[in-house]
């Protein structure tokens, strides 16, 4: 059995392994999987499957490594028309953020990237949002969550597209750009702030500033130049992601 | 004191709500500057030392004149050191 899944419209990834592997990984990464029958594509890059936690972490690499846009490490979603955007590092509650949103009816575009394309929308890049042991129990995800098989990759659980009510399809114009802070304090405070801020954020947490710097920055000038910027500073994801949604719309 | 001018490098500039950022492909760094960096930098077209920009700024903002001649100096050691703006030249 052969899967290819295709993102941006020009990165093309094989997936080889057994069948039950394939199929289990085709799941989870469903929204780009293009075909299975055709002969090898040569352009192709070759991931052998195992552990589904461990290949989808790769498979994220190679993705990102290969993304011709300009991308930024975010958490997206979409509400009201228009995608919200949480940028921050790995660690930060941005996936477990994004995941509480969906989970209340927000779009999903992704856990893990903003991509930008030449008119500074959001491209969707919906893979399996990955969460700790922790997250999962605290939104209460107990369906179409993939376990690790092996120690390496035990720190986190995968959720597939089929937990969420909407996955978001086509690019979005940016809306809201949220600079989330997780505190202990136990108060959701939500404040605007400036676009400058919001600048600053994603030039900072640019996945791939250096292959095309100016083309980077007007990219995320754009994004953000008719975006309402917010400052959230919450220690539940669920009772975040209810006020942003009750105030975003 | 030198006159300023803004640097020659072909540079990225965009703007957010009357502050710049500039990409500046020869120290490969992008700065993002405040208000003030931002009018500095746009003032430094070679006629004007730092405080004539200071005094100019004065006026145009209606502020302290100490405070303004502060983050004058300050905004044009920064806009130096990342080579945004230099001395300018007279011949």
């Amino acid at each position: 059995m052969r899967c290819r899944l295709l993102f941006f419209g020009s990165i093309v990834i094989e997936l080889v392994g057994r069948d039950d592997e394939i199929r289990a990984l085709s799941e989870l990464w469903a929204p780009f999987v293009y075909d299975s029958d055709e002969p090898a594509d040569p352009m192709a890059m070759s991931i052998t499957v195992g552990d589904p936690v461990s290949a989808s972490a790769q498979i994220n690499r190679t993705v990102i490594a290969a993304c011709l846009l300009p991308a930024v490490h975010a958490g997206v979603v979409v509400t009201g028309g228009g995608a919200v955007v949480i940028p921050g590092v790995s660690g930060a509650g941005k996936s477990t953020l994004t995941a509480a949103l969906c989970q209340a009816g927000a779009g999903y575009v992704s856990d893990e990237a903003l991509v930008l394309d030449d008119s500074g929308k959001a491209v969707p890049y919906p893979r399996p949002i990955a969460l700790s042991h922790w997250s999962v129990d605290h939104l209460a995800l107990t369906a179409s969550v993939t376990a690790p098989t092996t120690d390496e990759s035990a720190r986190e659980l995968l959720v597939g597209p089929t937990m969420w009510p909407m996955i978001v399809r086509k690019a979005s114009p940016i809306t809201h750009v949220v600079l989330a802070d997780r505190t202990a304090h136990g108060i959701t405070e939500l404040t605007s702030t400036s676009r400058s801020d919001a600048l600053r954020s994603l030039v900072l947490h640019g996945f791939n500033h250096h292959r095309d710097p100016p083309r980077f920055l007007r990219a995320t000038a754009t994004a953000v130049s008719s975006a309402h910027i917010w400052r959230l500073s919450y220690s539940r994801a669920d009772d975040a992601s209810h006020a942003l949604l009750n105030r975003l719309g | 004191m030198a006159k300023l001018r803004q640097t020659t490098a072909d540079l990225t500039m965009v703007e957010i709500d009357g502050e710049l950022s500039a990409y500046n492909p020869t120290t490969d760094r992008v700065v993002l500057m405040n208000a003030t960096a931002s009018d500095v930098f746009a003032l430094c077209d070679g006629t004007m030392d730092a405080a004539d920009i200071a005094h100019l700024l004065v006026r145009a903002y209606d502020a302290d004149p100490d405070e303004v001649a502060t983050g004058v100096r300050a905004a044009v050691e920064l806009l130096l050191a990342e080579r945004l703006i230099e001395a300018a030249v007279t011949i």
